[in-house]
């Protein structure tokens, strides 16, 4: 038996923050004073706060560190395991906290979460299954196998789960038409290819609980009568790929997958199908195309995948998250449970990653109807640095932006449709005064003409062309006729486009002139952005009277365009400057302002 | 199952289930415009110009993907479709190099006549435009990326029609394009140059190189004809300006290739502008070749004619017919030889046929195919042995594809690739000789399993108890050594075969360097009676010829011992019938054949030839042999185009005109008499070859009235009762198939529904030591060879075309 | 027994090619299929060695 528990985040983000090096140093420690043994170290799923990562959560202690680094390891060894005693200065702290947190219960980033899909990120060895078991694991399975197909579906459709992917759709109504639709083989399908930049909500659930994922396709299997499973995983995703693998194979062992399994007459076999690379191939009939080992374009509807999917047959599509909602969903007494968190048409919780200029960065799980306010506020901290909340764009480059006077939408799918924006799967991405707008569409354009599969018209044409009318406009050659067409062209686009891509692409186009028009005209008629983004379209301007002469934008100028004496007003030589922003970012006394080319300010920053 | 009621611009119309909105609309009279559609290819949905509005629905959708729906109400040109459809154009338009002026598209260009449709006359979506290199490698066709719209067909035909699967999309977004694997030039690709991706694109990407600067779509004359290679006998157009073909397209309303073709038909006709025709009437003078005039000629050759007949007698002369020329030609020729008091009339190129033929006649009576090549389309199995059909007759290869993409099962078994790999349900690599073996094998399971139609057998075979016994030895287990493929791979290919609704056999008849050819016929009609598979649609042997009027050359009697219709001369009944109307008395005696007079002899009973298009001086293996009997010739008479082998040996050589310059008709293989128009004039003092074999049987004193061939062609129907029905007015309209014995009848699409020419259909036993030889001879010669299409008169036409150098 | 696939005894039967209906409730509240201290025990150990808390097991 272990003293304790050290659940470190193995997940992609702290990766990429350094929480190996981290174990590597906490393992260092331990077998340094010869306790290693006592410990149990395990890296583990994403406990959602991404940017206080790395974080180690210790258990049965219930503390939770954050921020850390490898040189923090001897303390925490030495005063928290040996000594007894709480690191302090590693703790949460935050504008958002009078004292350091100790422990989730008091880290207001926790405060409204609800974690359903997440339930054991974090908490479980993810290359365990005997851990998922012990969590309620393959529970539903055991259960669905004692319950007829349609019930199950029955079920599924009461509890009013509906398809987190972005679409929406009631993910027991999909099951049953699968159900339904003739032919003895079947296939369910989990669409893991995630292609919406700064999205990583499944990533988290497949590195952190992949059983979830298994169960929850066995369920559907049972549900539809399929009895093969194929899980189309981003290859960008190799940790994802590698605990999929481990699962599946752990799952084989125990007879939780292949024939006759627990003793019934269900027979279910998974495989991994890496994607290649095309965002595209998120949308379902390219994704089976691509399955197929054909190029991945969409092909028309009807037929549906229901009837004809996956090689011809009757198939179901389900988004990761969908997936880890059924084992929840189907376990003795799930269902009601699900259904009694959310609003009446959005039953449930939902996965959003919270990126951007929000202060707390990471994953987050709430329930639905918690309003957009409160997760950008409450949840996510509110805006970074202090400064004033610009739009949140969600549902990535098929959503719209959200502006201020929308912030009190509750997170709901038809309160989102009838505002014109979407949910998607869940990215949102935050924006102060200094993200420009019209930059912000053309980044999202830039995206889906790249992944556009060029099949047909509107969308591999039509993007181009709105593409580079954006483009002329950040680069201060906009023509007073551009709205118009921007406007005329989208509409065309999403009225005639063949796929969900192709429908969705002009959406932040649209929502920003929508909510944003002046920033457009601004660019096109007065060729300034007011965010500061767009490098032709401004100057920075030091003011004389704010400016201390405190010298620091000065050093930090990489191009030396900035001059003055100490204690003395400075000036930006124009000709020398490339608008790189690091004085402004720099200078604490408000006395850099963004202002219009070669004119002197009229507007604050 | 009921019909649905919806309403199309304010029209109520009532369709079948399953019937897409596009579809419901053409019927409704709406012109919706469409690129991508293509009704040979599953819809595609592309280019999204088909749009149209659909009440209630959220956003416009593409009529030609969207099944009409009860109570459905469209518009298909209201103000929110037609701003759609613009934008769609000015799209394209905007990445599309305008030269309009030049190319040879303008026209006929579907982009130029929506642009026209909808006022479009300039884009607002101006940028960045493709800039990509022409594809000009080859010598058959450009490929003008810039100009492709990107709507797929060609890249449908290619990967489904046609299976060559040279080309497909590849990169994305803006960048997207049409080619082939790794920016390869389509010369370096696995393109067959069939010309279907040509035929399909509706702009001006695609430009075969014959017909640039020859004149603008509108100049051009085109003329009906049939393509002159294969059996299939596709129905194409010839473009024409002036008296020059500049180029080929397929007839969309022909019921045999339905608008496609092969690089032989799309390409391959410009030998006819050949500088190397022969273009006047040539004697030879102390060994060389000097033209001299028609009647120069005539009348040497009938001094000739007359010197051999008085000292030889008459059955010292023997006259060759071409299976290439048409069947006005081969009617005339032999109705000639036939006058001058003999039956020695044959053709050479028939030859490669003889095993097949022989197999054929001795089980069913006839050799005409038994079912059109249509009906494949709906057969639930085909077995294909040891033919290569994407490469012999293309079209049948397109038919076979697309009964597998409706659901049927395909066995492939070959000793070559037949190219069918990606669809095939089994596919057999076999060892030479295996094939025969094989059939044999498939019988004896159909036969242990009782797979067999027990009432078809007993009402419509006989020699099933002999065969029954001949049959038991050869089983899976001792035919998979020998062939090459397992018991159990036999014994499900026989199951899918005897099991299936309708099944249909595809090999060759052209296996006479195939050791076992007659044998491998035989045994493919044993497997067909046993299983009820004569006789009925979608059924059947498919034993293409090779040349284009190769049966017809048969049905007009180029033969020794029938007359036309297979009217035997020893009938006096027939001989009286044919004397009558030709008003001089035929011969009794059957004439001397091919392999009778082909052969080393000392005292050859043969001492003048006639030959019109053949070329037994450069057959292959027999050629020395024949250029030997030639040489000893008394006299030799022969009608060509170009100087070969055989001509060179020639007294006389008279030039003969091609297809494109001559009226007549031709059968194909399914006996479809097709008409084809003249589309130029031959060149120099050539005339068509009805003409000068008239012109001769004149000289020969004997008189003969055809002021056309239309004439020939009545003469013909009178005579052949199963042609009686058919006639060039109704031909105008479309090819017959024989038999056609009324002018009420419309053709017989498939043969033998109540009984075989022979009565009952024979069920041959094998010879017992089949296997044993099969295998001893696995080191022997090379078993199986299948010739290129068209023996030896087609190779003559490729010689002198560029499609010589597809080999 | 190291991990739940292993038998806590010969009484257990499970495998993959001869599957019990009741594995999945047996690996946390097992034994099912007969009465065992000792087994329940050993599922036990397998459990404390990684509940990180008292809250961990769900039934």
């Amino acid at each position: 038996m272990y003293d304790k528990h050290l659940m470190i985040c193995g997940a992609t983000g702290c990766l990429s923050s350094g929480s190996q090096s981290v174990e590597d140093a906490l393992i260092e420690e331990l077998e340094k004073r010869g306790i290693r043994d006592k410990y149990r170290i395990v890296m583990g799923g994403c406990p959602g706060f991404c940017e206080v990562g790395p974080i180690i959560v210790v258990y049965p202690d219930e503390v939770f560190y954050c921020r850390l680094k490898p040189k923090n390891m001897a303390e925490i060894v030495e005063k928290h395991l040996v000594g007894g005693e709480i690191v302090e200065h590693l703790l949460y702290k935050g504008p958002d906290v009078d004292a350091p947190s100790r422990f989730i219960d008091t880290i207001p980033f926790y405060a409204k979460q609800k974690f359903n899909v997440l339930r054991n990120s974090g908490i479980i060895d993810p290359e365990s299954i005997d851990e998922y078991i012990m969590r309620g694991g393959y529970r539903a399975l055991t259960r669905a196998l004692q319950t007829e197909p349609a019930a199950i579906c029955e079920e599924v459709k009461k509890a009013g789960l509906r398809g987190r992917g972005g679409a929406g759709f009631s993910t027991g109504l999909k099951w049953e038409f699968t159900l339904n639709a003739s032919g003895s083989k079947k296939y369910v399908v989990c669409n893991a290819d995630e292609g919406d930049p700064g999205a990583f909500m499944d990533r988290s659930i497949l590195e952190g609980d992949p059983h979830a994922i298994l169960e929850g396709m066995l369920v559907c299997g049972r549900a539809i009568g399929a009895s093969e499973g194929y899980v189309y995983c981003r290859a960008e995703y190799p940790l994802a790929i590698k605990r999929l693998k481990i699962a599946i194979r752990q799952a084989e062992e125990y007879g939780l997958l292949g024939e006759c399994i627990l003793g019934s007459d269900f027979n279910f076999k998974i495989n991994i199908k890496e994607g290649a690379g095309a965002f595209v191939c998120g949308e379902e009939t390219a994704l089976l195309a691509s399955i197929e080992g054909r190029r991945g374009m969409p092909r028309p509807r009807p037929p549906f995948p229901a009837q004809s999917g996956l090689f011809g047959k009757p198939t179901t599509i389900n988004n990761v998250e969908t997936l880890a909602n059924i084992p929840l969903i189907l376990r003795e007494g799930g269902a009601k449970e699900f259904a009694s968190v959310g609003t009446e048409g959005s039953k449930g919780t939902k996965v959003f990653a919270l990126a951007g200029k929000i202060r707390n960065t990471g994953l987050c799980e709430v329930p639905m109807g918690i309003t957009i306010r409160e997760i950008i506020y409450d949840v996510g901290g509110g805006i970074k640095g202090g400064r004033d909340f610009k739009a949140v764009q969600a549902g990535g480059p098929s959503g719209g932006c959200i502006p201020a006077e929308q912030l009190d939408l509750p997170i709901d799918y038809d309160s989102l449709n009838q505002a014109g924006a979407i949910m998607g799967s869940g990215g949102l991405v935050v924006m102060d005064d200094r993200t420009c707008m019209v930059d912000l569409a053309r980044y999202f354009l830039s995206f889906t003409q790249k992944e556009s599969c060029g099949k047909c018209t509107p969308c591999r044409e039509g993007t181009k062309r709105m593409l580079e009318i954006l483009n002329r406009i950040t680069e201060g050659e906009g023509k007073p006729e551009d709205l118009q067409t921007l406007d005329r062209l989208a509409y065309s686009i999403k009225d005639s486009a063949l796929c969900g891509l192709g429908q969705t692409c002009p959406n932040p186009v649209l929502s920003t002139i929508r909510y944003f028009r002046h920033e457009y005209e601004e660019h096109i008629n007065d060729k300034f952005c007011r965010a500061g983004i767009c490098k032709p379209l401004f100057n920075y301007w030091i003011d004389p009277k704010k400016c201390t002469g405190c010298t620091v934008c000065a050093k930090v100028c990489p191009v030396n365009a900035i001059s003055g004496e100490k204690k003395g007003p400075h000036e930006i030589d124009l000709d020398l400057c490339t608008n790189c922003g690091s004085c402004i970012e720099k200078c604490r006394f408000d006395s850099i302002f963004i202002t219009p080319v070669r004119r002197e300010a009229d507007v604050n920053h | 199952m009921s019909t649905i009621k919806l309403t199309i611009d304010e029209t109520e119309l009532e369709v079948e289930p399953g019937t897409t909105i596009l579809e419901a609309a053409r019927i409704a009279g709406a012109d919706i415009p469409t690129f991508c559609y293509d009704p040979q290819l599953p819809p595609n949905g592309a280019c999204r110009i088909c749009v149209v509005e659909v009440e209630k629905a959220k956003a416009l959708v593409a009529s030609c993907v969207t099944p009409v729906a009860p109570g459905m109400i469209v518009h298909t040109e209201s103000e929110r479709v037609v701003r759609a459809r613009q934008d769609i154009l000015k799209l394209m338009v905007a990445n599309h190099p305008l030269v309009c002026i030049t190319c040879e598209k303008t026209g006929e260009c579907k982009l130029q006549d929506y642009c026209y449709r909808y006022g479009i006359t300039d884009s607002e979506y101006l940028g960045e435009v493709k800039e990509l290199s022409l594809d000009d490698s080859n010598q058959f066709f450009i490929r003008d990326m810039n100009k492709c719209i990107l709507c797929g067909i060609c890249v449908g035909k290619c990967q489904e029609v046609v299976g060559a699967g040279a080309i497909d999309f590849t990169e994305r977004g803006f960048a997207s394009n049409v080619g082939p694997a790794y920016e390869d030039k389509i010369e370096d690709s696995t393109c067959v140059f069939c010309g279907l991706c040509i035929d399909s694109c509706p702009v001006g990407a695609l430009t075969p190189k014959s017909g640039i600067g020859k004149g603008r779509p509108w100049e051009l004359e085109k003329t009906k004809a049939i393509c002159p290679y294969c059996s299939v006998g596709c129905g194409i157009y010839l473009h024409t300006h002036g008296n020059q073909i500049t180029g080929v397209t397929p007839d969309k309303e022909s019921p045999v290739n339905r608008g496609q073709l092969c690089a032989s038909g799309k390409f391959g006709w410009d030998y006819q502008q050949s500088a190397e025709r022969i273009t006047a009437p040539l004697v030879k003078s102390e060994g060389v070749f000097i033209e001299v005039t028609w009647e120069e000629a005539l009348g040497f050759i009938v001094d000739n004619l007359d010197r051999v007949r008085k000292r030889y007698g008459d059955a010292s002369v023997m006259g060759l017919c071409s299976p290439k020329v048409t069947n006005e030609e081969s009617y005339l020729f032999q109705k000639l030889i036939r006058s001058m008091g003999t039956n020695n009339i044959d053709s050479h190129t028939r030859y490669s046929h003889v095993s097949a033929i022989k197999a054929l006649r001795q089980s069913l009576g006839s050799t005409a195919m038994t079912n059109s090549i249509e009906e494949l389309v709906g057969a639930k199995a085909l077995l294909v042995i040891e033919a290569v059909p994407l490469r012999t007759h293309p079209v049948i290869g397109y038919r076979i594809r697309e009964a597998v993409r409706c659901g049927a099962k395909l066995i492939s078994a070959n000793e070559k690739q037949a190219g069918f790999r990606d669809i095939a349900h089994q596919v057999m690599d076999l060892k030479p000789g295996g094939a025969v073996v094989l059939a044999h094998a498939m019988a004896n399971v159909i036969i242990s399993e009782e797979l067999y139609d027990h009432k078809y057998v007993s009402k419509r075979t006989e020699g099933f108890e002999n065969f029954k016994k001949g049959i038991a030895s050869i089983t899976p287990e001792l035919a998979a050594g020998i062939t090459g493929v397992t018991a159990v791979e036999i014994r499900e290919a026989a199951r899918i075969y005897a099991g299936a609704e309708s099944a249909a056999i595809i090999s060759s008849a052209m296996l006479n360097d195939h050791e076992h050819g007659e044998e491998l016929v035989l045994a493919l009609v044993n497997l067909a009676l046993l299983t009820g598979n004569i006789g009925k649609k979608s059924s059947g042997l498919y034993l293409p010829f090779g040349e284009n009027n190769l049966q017809g050359c048969g049905d007009m009697g180029i033969m020794p011992t029938v007359l036309t219709g297979y009217q035997s001369v020893t009938e006096k009944a027939v001989r009286e019938k044919f004397s009558h109307s030709w008003q001089i008395p035929i011969s009794k005696e059957p004439g001397l054949s091919v392999d009778c007079v082909f052969v080393p002899q000392d005292n050859p009973a043969v001492k003048a030839m006639l030959i019109l298009g053949e070329n037994p001086a450069a057959c292959g293996e027999g050629s020395a042999d024949a250029i030997n009997v030639l040489k000893k010739l008394d006299f030799l008479l022969v009608q060509e185009m170009f100087m070969t082998e055989t001509a060179a040996l020639a007294d006389v050589v008279l030039p003969a005109a091609a297809f494109a310059e001559k009226m007549g008709t031709y059968t194909n293989t399914e006996r479809r008499v097709q008409l084809n128009m003249p589309a130029v004039d031959s060149p120099g003092d050539v005339y068509p070859d009805w003409q000068v074999i008239a012109e001769l049987a004149g000289w020969l004193g004997f008189e003969w009235e055809y002021e056309s061939p239309e004439d020939i062609f009545d003469e013909i129907i009178a005579l052949t009762p199963q042609y009686a029905g058919i006639n060039y007015s109704r031909l105008l309209e479309q090819g017959l198939q024989w038999p056609c014995k009324t002018e009420e009848h419309p053709g017989t699409e498939f043969i033998y529904e109540g009984r075989f020419r022979r009565g009952l259909g024979l069920l041959t036993t094998p010879d017992s030591n089949i296997a044993l030889r099969v295998d001893g001879n696995l080191n022997g010669k090379q078993q199986s060879s299948v010739p290129h299409v068209c023996g030896c008169a087609g190779n003559e036409m490729k010689r002198h075309s560029i499609i010589a150098n597809l080999e | 027994m190291e991990k739940f696939i292993d038998h806590c005894c010969e009484k257990c039967t499970h495998t993959r090619e001869n599957p019990c209906k009741d594995f999945v409730r047996c690996c946390v509240e097992g034994p099912i299929c007969h009465e065992d201290p000792a087994c329940a025990a050993k599922r036990k150990a397998i459990i404390d060695r990684v509940a990180i808390n008292e809250q961990f097991v769900i039934i």
